[in-house]
């Protein structure tokens, strides 16, 4: 997976540089808008991270000029205004995703995973996932836990599907709850918490070998149950 | 209804100034117009009947004169010559003669120089005269004169008809040129208006479309314009240095998140920073929004919303919240409630009321959601705030006593009265010995 990273900070480009490198992610960088949009057109990749604010040539406009030329690379706009409008604009001018500074790298590398996977999505729609011993059809619409019906209620369902879809990593309650929830919003730390602990209990109470670890500050990761007894 | 008081708003002087000035000039031209017949009625016609007052009085005078001079005999023999000379009519009556050519003559004629009016049938003409008579009393007898009027009567009647009509549709005219006229006007007011509304509403580059040269209201059009010039110019201004501060203020704290980030992984411990550093930027943005809900400038993506939805949305996602306070939360639906409105941010609001209701009405409280056809009600039995404190809770900053306690910045409520009032809709907040209850209603339409 090849990645162009423009973001004219020196220190959050070098990080995010290292970051996108240890996700096995091949990384190119551009300092301002003139450089991205000449390494832009020139080479294949498979998303752009583009700051909005850039130096020389403003995000919106390396965007719009990419497109001009007919390039469709998935592009993902960082933005330090977090206003409706400017969310509105960035995604008309052809940004496939959008996202406020300061963000979480866990956020972002979720978000360009998906804008990379979405072309292939519809292709080949999955029908069930599972992780150990649980199992979720969202065909059908069931979860079990080793045979055993999980009962959910229908956001607990797109919860647990959500955390399925990215397990092993680490996902943002904002992450989480756009998506859940469908409201461009945060709600606070405590009620999305709130919502993880039941579903914790409830796979616990059937014996899940899953665990859903809560990191504080960042987010919460589905992962195989770790044995700790040894 | 609505289109009749509107016409009775658009006809109703004390609510349009224009309006009230046309009517103010038609009574004036109308005054003007009535004075103006009357003098000139005076001075044709009044002229003319005056006229013959002195002809009849001048008769008179001559009748008495020839009665004094004559004895009987040959006062009436002078009277019957005269009586054949000029437009005068001379009718008397004597013991011994009797001269009338009219088949009816009053008895209430009066002495001159009081007359009197009235028709007979002319036989040698066949025509109908009108004549106006008075009595001359001489020592020989009563003696009647008359003349023909009935000329000068036509003049008066035709004179008064037309006057009439003349008066009726210049008041006619006066009153439709006046109203179009104001209309006009009116129309160009009420555009300065919708023009001025739309800036409040936070569209700062409405402008007033106008022509290059022209009266008044093109003068004030440009300066409406050269008005609204300057604001945008300073709003872009105050906008460029505070989206420079964000973002100034942004990267670094980037800077800071990731790498707090990646060392939480490994040391948990750190996470209890990146939330207070998530708090301080939670709040920057929040300052920011409500600013700018507050100033218009803020734009809403309207779309009907169901509140039942939005409702139903939110118990799912606070409920968990609530049962972990033993607090219950009910809906009460009596009625469907659809606004036209921007989803998120209604969705904030009522997220904001509920959320606070879970946190303060204490451990063990009913929350009452009530959804009715024009507003949402959200009350616990809680134990309220003071009533001195009720006009507080919306200002910025400011936490009651029971919230200083609790986690949060002092900014929910006053959130919730900025989208209310972007969105037309009222805020009401009531406390009392059974609890605490806001309200949110569809405003006056």
């Amino acid at each position: 997976m090849k990645l162009l990273l423009v973001e004219d900070d020196k220190q959050n480009r070098e990080f995010l540089y290292k970051a996108f490198s240890e996700l096995g992610y091949t990384v190119d960088t551009a300092q301002d808008g003139q450089q991205a949009l000449l390494i832009a057109t020139c080479e294949e990749h498979d998303a752009i991270v583009l700051d909005r604010m850039l130096p020389k040539l403003d995000g919106l406009q390396v965007l719009a000029a990419l497109r001009a030329t007919g390039k469709t690379t998935p592009v993902l706009i960082l933005s330090a205004l977090d206003k409706v409008d400017d969310r509105v604009a960035g995604l008309k001018a052809g940004g496939d995703d959008y996202l406020i500074k300061p963000f979480a790298f866990s956020e972002l590398a979720i978000r360009v995973e998906n804008i990379i996977k979405r072309p292939f999505h519809n292709q080949s729609p999955q029908t069930a996932l599972s992780l150990a011993n649980v199992n979720l059809d969202f065909r059908h619409h069931k979860a079990d836990v080793a045979g055993q019906t999980l009962n959910l209620q229908p956001k607990e369902f797109k919860l647990l599907h959500f955390l399925l879809d990215h397990k092993n990593k680490l996902v943002t309650r904002t992450l989480l709850f756009e998506s859940v929830w469908e409201y461009n919003f945060d709600p606070g730390t405590n009620v999305i918490d709130v919502h993880i602990a039941r579903l914790r209990k409830k796979l616990s109470l059937l014996g899940a070998k899953v665990q859903i670890e809560t990191i504080r500050g960042v987010g919460y990761r589905l992962q195989v149950e770790q044995n700790n007894d040894c | 209804m609505i289109v009749n008081s509107n016409l009775w708003q658009q006809f109703n002087p004390r609510f349009s100034s224009v309006w009230r000035l046309t009517l103010a000039f038609a009574t004036i031209t109308s005054v003007v117009l009535v004075l103006c017949v009357v003098l000139i009625y005076q001075l044709l016609l009044g002229e003319q009947t005056r006229q013959v007052e002195r002809r009849l009085n001048a008769e008179q005078v001559r009748i008495e004169g020839l009665a004094n001079e004559f004895d009987k005999t040959s006062f009436f023999q002078q009277l019957a010559v005269f009586r054949n000379e000029g437009d005068i009519l001379i009718f008397w009556q004597s013991d011994d003669e009797q001269f009338q050519q009219l088949s009816f003559l009053p008895n209430d004629i009066p002495k001159l120089p009081n007359t009197l009016e009235f028709p007979v049938l002319d036989t040698q003409r066949g025509q109908i005269r009108l004549l106006t008579t008075g009595i001359v009393n001489t020592q020989h007898g009563n003696v009647v004169i008359a003349t023909a009027t009935e000329h000068l009567s036509r003049l008066i009647t035709e004179f008064k008809t037309i006057a009439t009509w003349a008066c009726l549709v210049s008041l006619l005219l006066t009153c439709v040129f006046g109203y179009i006229f104001a209309r006009r006007h009116l129309r160009r007011v009420n555009y300065f208006n919708d023009v001025v509304e739309q800036v409040q509403k936070g569209d700062l580059s409405a402008r007033v479309i106008h022509k290059q040269q022209g009266d008044e209201f093109v003068k004030l059009a440009k300066h409406i314009n050269t008005m609204l010039d300057t604001i945008e110019e300073n709003f872009a201004l105050v906008q460029g240095i505070t989206d420079n501060i964000a973002h100034d203020l942004k990267t670094p704290l980037t800077r800071l998140r990731l790498q707090l980030e990646q060392q939480a992984v490994k040391q948990p411990e750190l996470g209890l920073e990146i939330e207070q550093l998530d708090t301080v930027l939670h709040t920057f943005d929040a300052m920011l929004k409500l600013t700018r809900l507050e100033h218009g400038q803020f734009p809403l993506k309207l779309e009907p919303i169901n509140c039942q939805t939005l409702i139903n949305d939110l118990i799912e996602i606070l409920e968990p919240s609530a049962q972990q306070n033993q607090q219950h939360i009910s809906v009460i639906n009596q009625g469907n409630l659809v606004l036209q409105g921007d989803k998120n941010l209604l969705f904030q609001a009522l997220f904001n009321l509920i959320e606070n209701a879970i946190k303060y009405a204490g451990n063990g409280a009913a929350i009452h959601i009530t959804l009715t056809s024009n507003h949402i009600n959200i009350s616990d039995n809680g134990n309220g705030v003071k009533t001195a404190q009720l006009s507080q809770l919306t200002k910025r900053f400011y936490r009651g006593d029971p919230a200083r306690q609790k986690e949060g910045f002092g900014l929910g409520l006053a959130t919730v009265k900025a989208i209310c009032e972007r969105h037309q809709l009222v805020l009401t907040l009531q406390s009392d010995e059974l609890g605490f209850t806001s309200a949110i209603s569809k405003g006056r339409e």
